[in-house]
């Protein structure tokens, strides 16, 4: 099961762009990159390419990160139980 | 590193880029090899091997093939072998599946020794597999395709960045090892550049009918499918170069897959001990004889010339096969003629594959058949369209069905057809998209953008919006990429091998058997192509002689009634003749010979009316004007045109005498002429011209000033002998108008639709001519129209939504006994409810009662628009006169005696507005008020670029042209495209022209019509 989240949060990333850890009500690191894939987003309403991330945090939890493209900045899409 | 996995836009409505871009690209991008996988297809290989080679890039085919189970695998051709096998694996895909669908079963796949596969990607079986979590079956299958492709196997990863990807790559990487496969990297390009992406996911959305709005599985994710660079493609396999390096393995086992310059021409079934030259010599002689009786002289040199270059290039038999088609329709009585530059050879005139003599016009062989050029020649036949199919099943009967096949047609997105597809997948609402389709121009779809601006109507159908300008964005796109695959009219190719060997077969929408590729493709192949072209005018003839004897033999070129006729300008009904602009010029210029239609034929064409040689033409004609030459080696080739260029041969005889052109150079010249095509072929060509006019003496300034004039023939221009063929043709049309005008105009209406005008328009025409029609009975009329007592009788063809099985009953119950009421025609023929109401509307059954509404009522269709039922009065009231003549125009689409503007005609007298009968009384100048039913409004192309309206109107009395200049089209062209009014009122001024007549107008406006719809 997953729940919608959608809220900006604040991550640090590598330089390859993955996610190391963020903030979601306290803070989460990384364990690893479950997926990644790549979104082009809705191009015919103007919105740009997003890259998504599905992590494993320390803590065990997994949750989806979006970064948009075009705006650079990241959002937390979902948590999964 | 070699991309293994192409696909094109012959991957329709998935691809977005040409096999050529792809091709240039790879180039670019410093590639040396690449693929063409479209699904399902080879189209693209014959254009993506052109390219290649051009590029000096090797070209690999392949296909990406969907298998029985909706898996989809990548096969690539090892060569000239595998893509044969290719071919055949593609024709059993396509000819053993509903159309349209093709599917492989996988024991097909067995023993192609000359074929790579690749495993696919994620829609491929093995990948397939493991994304359903189905490990045992994924592996399962890939021993399956090793048992089928020994050595030959790869398992192919992508990395599309794609959800599940990594599990997906970790899965095949331990098949691959278990099983002891190879692995290769592949992008699957489906595009040329990241940025492109939008225009792929639009098309998937055209292919899929769905909106961008929907989420559908099937659409793109992501722009990662382009044709990466080498070193873009080393980043995304960073980890793993290994699988870079297989793509050159790979490409390094395949070879070139198809061979230029094969000749597949069939062999032609000679009698033992002869050859086709001699068989061939022997005709020609024969026809020769019969032609000209003495072949001294210059007629004996010019057949030894052609037979001599037919030897040569090694197309005698090819002659022979089109001289059998044309012999077996002969004797089937199929009207058959040859037209266009067949018609420059003498061999093809003694053959009687062509009815102009080329010595006696001087016209060139070169343009038909070079030495230099060594194209494959062309002959064009022209049959009734009706009997078409019967002469290709001939030739399927004679060669095998095997070895013959139609050829199809590249139908691209044009700019209407952009609109339609792309606006509904943008989400624009139907009705929307509908009006913007119908008021668009004819033209490609990247021109739109360009020329939005100049369209006024366009506007008004929808408002500016920035879902408008990605429309026109996205139409600009996808400009020119193929669609759909249609089938070609009448293309066929017959070849001396199995065309399956050569080229994959699918069905055609009518059943036929074709190869996937248009026409230019197909002799790229090596194929021999046929044409088989169908012309209504000889369907025309053919029923028109039934009714007039006598005229079937005339000689109506000689027939000075044929040639006044076409010199009144009253030529409506007549072949290519009748357009607004060949009734203009034929009123201003009064033909008098059969040179005169030649030339009239050669001077309607885009090239000379945009070049404007229209009005010098005439004037010179007329010696209004002195006929003047930039040098005077021009006068003995423009002289017989008043020093204008009309033909094709002139640019040719131009080239060659002041340029010095070698005859391929020449005829290249011409190519690019009359295809209108790229501005810098025509500067090279240009400058080329210059220089070696220069080299032998000519002034640069007049070397400049002859290149020009040639510019300003370009684009569609005619041969010569093309138009003389026409020339003849339409002289018969003539001569039947002129003197059984009731025969010509029951074949045209029979043969409908054709020509240039509905069948109201010619009806109208053949009663102002005084013919005379008598109407639609259902005891009486024909399937077709026939001539009845010196009248015309509405054929029961006629009637939209009567088809020929219903035809056909009614005229078997009627051979029986006449009908006696509608009960006994319902009885024997049983008509259904709506094709007794469109008889009873078209008039059929008034001999049962006049009373049409109440016809229509027994008949059980609602008797009103209003849809209600109601008990049959005994005095229940016929239609109003205006009703009855909207609903039987409905049907018939003929408008007769009560027609709308006759109805309105106290109205619009009222307002001042005449008639058309009485404006073509006025002087030159004069100002009218004039209303009617607008016809063919259209916007040719003009020198200046500035749009012209040319329209007509038709009034109870007859038909008027006039023309909207761009000010009045601008301030009210919605009138004339938009909003269509059924009667359009027009102020304007009385333009005369020798015998022509043109209302130039100043206001369009909608008249009161007097009539009030209860």
């Amino acid at each position: 099961m997953s729940r919608l989240v959608n809220r900006p949060v604040p991550v640090a990333a590598r330089r390859d762009g993955a996610p190391l850890a963020f903030s979601f009500r306290g803070r989460h690191r990384v364990a690893r990159v479950l997926e990644a894939w790549r979104e082009a987003g809705e191009w015919w309403e103007g919105h740009g390419e997003r890259q998504v991330y599905r992590v494993e945090t320390e803590g065990g939890g997994v949750f989806e990160l979006l970064f948009d493209l075009d705006r650079r900045d990241w959002t937390l899409t979902r948590n999964y139980d | 590193m070699v991309h293994l996995h192409v696909h094109s836009a012959f991957s329709l409505l998935d691809g977005t880029a040409m096999p050529e871009a792809l091709a240039a690209r790879a180039a670019e991008l410093g590639q040396t090899a690449m693929a063409l996988t479209d699904h399902d297809s080879v189209s693209g290989v014959p254009s993506f091997c052109r390219a290649a080679r051009r590029l000096g890039i090797r070209p690999i085919a392949g296909s990406e093939v969907t298998l029985a189970d909706g898996a989809r695998l990548t096969l690539l051709a090892t060569g000239a072998e595998g893509y044969a096998g290719l071919c055949r694996l593609l024709t059993a895909a396509h000819l053993g599946s509903p159309r349209g669908e093709p599917r492989l079963p996988y024991r097909a796949l067995a023993g192609e020794e000359g074929l790579i596969a690749l495993t696919g990607g994620r829609t491929g079986p093995v990948s397939r597999a493991l994304l359903a979590r189905r490990p045992q079956e994924a592996e399962e299958m890939l021993r399956r395709l090793r048992e089928l492709f020994p050595g030959r196997l790869y398992v192919e990863v992508q990395r599309g960045a794609l959800p599940g990807d990594l599990a997906l790559e970790a899965g095949l990487g331990e098949l691959a090892r278990r099983l002891d496969l190879p692995q290769v990297a592949t992008a699957a390009v489906h595009h040329l550049r990241r940025e492109d992406f939008w225009v792929h996911d639009l098309l998937t959305c055209v292919r899929i009918g769905c909106s961008v709005d929907e989420v559908r599985p099937e659409r793109p994710l992501n722009g990662e499918r382009y044709l990466l660079s080498a070193q873009e493609m080393r980043e995304r396999f960073a980890d793993r170069p290994d699988l870079l390096a297989v793509t050159d393995e790979i490409a390094a086992r395949c070879d070139v897959p198809i061979t230029p310059g094969v000749r597949l021409y069939p062999a032609y079934p000679l009698p033992p001990g002869h050859t086709a030259q001699g068989v061939l010599e022997q005709l020609v002689h024969d026809g020769a004889v019969r032609r000209y009786g003495d072949l001294r002289g210059e007629v004996g040199r010019r057949l030894r010339h052609e037979l001599g270059t037919i030897a040569e290039l090694g197309f005698a038999e090819y002659f022979l096969l089109v001289w059998d088609v044309v012999r077996f329709a002969r004797s089937e009585g199929i009207r058959v003629a040859g037209r266009g530059s067949a018609a420059d050879s003498a061999v093809a005139y003694c053959l009687g594959l062509t009815e102009v003599d080329p010595i006696a016009r001087h016209l060139l062989f070169e343009r038909f058949l070079n030495r230099e050029r060594a194209e494959r020649p062309d002959i064009d036949l022209d049959f009734d369209h009706r009997a078409r199919d019967r002469v290709a099943a001939y030739l399927f009967r004679r060669y095998g069905e095997e070895h013959v096949a139609g050829v199809a047609t590249y139908q691209t997105f044009q700019g209407r057809s952009a609109v339609r597809d792309l606006g509904r997948a943008l989400g624009f609402p139907a009705a929307e998209v509908a009006e913007l389709q119908r008021r668009l121009p004819h033209m490609p779809a990247d021109a739109i953008l360009r020329r939005w601006d100049l369209f006024p109507e366009l506007k008004a159908a929808s408002g500016a919006s920035e879902r408008l300008a990605l429309l026109l964005r996205a139409a600009a796109a996808v400009a020119g990429l193929p669609r759909h695959l249609g089938t070609h009219l009448g293309g066929l190719i017959v070849s001396r091998q199995p065309v399956s060997e050569v080229a994959p077969r699918q069905l055609s929408a009518k059943g036929v058997a074709i190869v996937p590729f248009d026409k230019v493709d197909v002799e790229d192949l090596g194929f021999l192509k046929f044409d088989l072209l169908s012309l209504r005018t000889l369907a025309v003839l053919d029923e028109a002689y039934r009714a007039a004897p006598e005229l079937a033999e005339a000689r109506a070129a000689e027939d000075p009634a044929a040639m006044a006729l076409v010199a009144s300008g009253e030529t409506i009904g007549l072949f290519q003749l009748e357009s607004p602009a060949q009734r203009a010029l034929q009123g201003q210029m009064g033909a008098h010979g059969f040179e005169d239609i030649v030339h009239a034929l050669a001077i309607i064409r885009p090239g000379p009316i945009k070049g404007n040689m229209v009005t010098p033409y005439l004037r010179r004609r007329a010696g209004k004007e002195s006929v003047t030459y930039l040098d005077p080696r021009l006068r003995p080739i423009l002289e017989k045109t008043y020093g204008v260029v009309l033909f094709q041969e002139q640019v040719i005889e131009i080239a060659t005498a002041i340029g010095g052109f070698t005859p391929g150079e020449s005829d290249q010249l011409r190519r690019v002429m009359t295809h209108a095509r790229s501005v810098a072929e025509m500067e090279s060509l240009g400058e080329l011209f210059c220089r070696k006019a220069a080299e032998s003496g000519t002034d640069p300034i007049v070397a400049r000033e002859i290149f020009t004039m040639l510019q300003g023939y370009a684009s569609y221009g005619f041969p010569e002998a093309h138009a003389a063929a026409f020339a003849h043709t339409a002289l018969r049309t003539a001569q039947l108008s002129a003197r059984r005008p009731e025969a010509l105009f029951a074949g045209l209406l029979s043969q409908q639709p054709m020509g240039y005008y509905p069948p109201h328009i010619l009806v109208g025409e053949a009663m102002r001519r005084g013919v005379r029609f008598k109407p639609l009975d259902i005891r009486r009329s024909e399937s077709s129209y026939t001539v009845e007592g010196g009248a015309v009788r509405v054929g029961l063809c006629a009637v939209r939504g009567l088809g020929a099985a219903q035809r056909e009953r009614i005229l078997a119950a009627r051979r029986e006994r006449p009908f006696r009421s509608l009960e006994d025609l319902v009885a024997r023929t049983g008509l259904k409810a709506d094709e007794l109401s469109a008889l009873c509307d078209g008039g059929a059954l008034d001999c049962f009662d006049r009373n049409r509404r109440r016809l229509l009522f027994q008949i059980g269709a609602p008797p009103d628009e209003d849809g209600l039922f109601r008990p049959v009065p005994r005095d229940m009231p016929d239609f109003e006169p205006w009703q009855r003549f909207w609903r039987q125009e409905a049907v018939l689409g003929l408008r007769g005696p009560s027609h709308l503007a006759a109805a309105a005609r106290p109205a619009l007298k009222g307002q001042g507005i005449e008639s058309v009968r009485l404006v073509k009384h006025l002087r030159h100048g004069e100002t009218v008020r004039v209303a009617g039913v607008p016809y063919r409004p259209h916007r040719p192309p003009t020198r200046s670029g500035a749009v012209v309206a040319f329209f007509m109107l038709e009034d109870e009395t007859g038909l008027l042209d006039l023309v909207a200049m761009e000010d009045v089209y601008h301030r009210q062209g919605d009138l004339l495209f938009g909003r269509r009014p059924p009667l359009l009122g027009v102020l304007g001024r009385v333009q005369r022209r020798g015998r022509g007549i043109t209302v130039r107008a100043e206001e369009l406006f909608e008249p009161d019509l007097g009539l009030r719809v209860e």
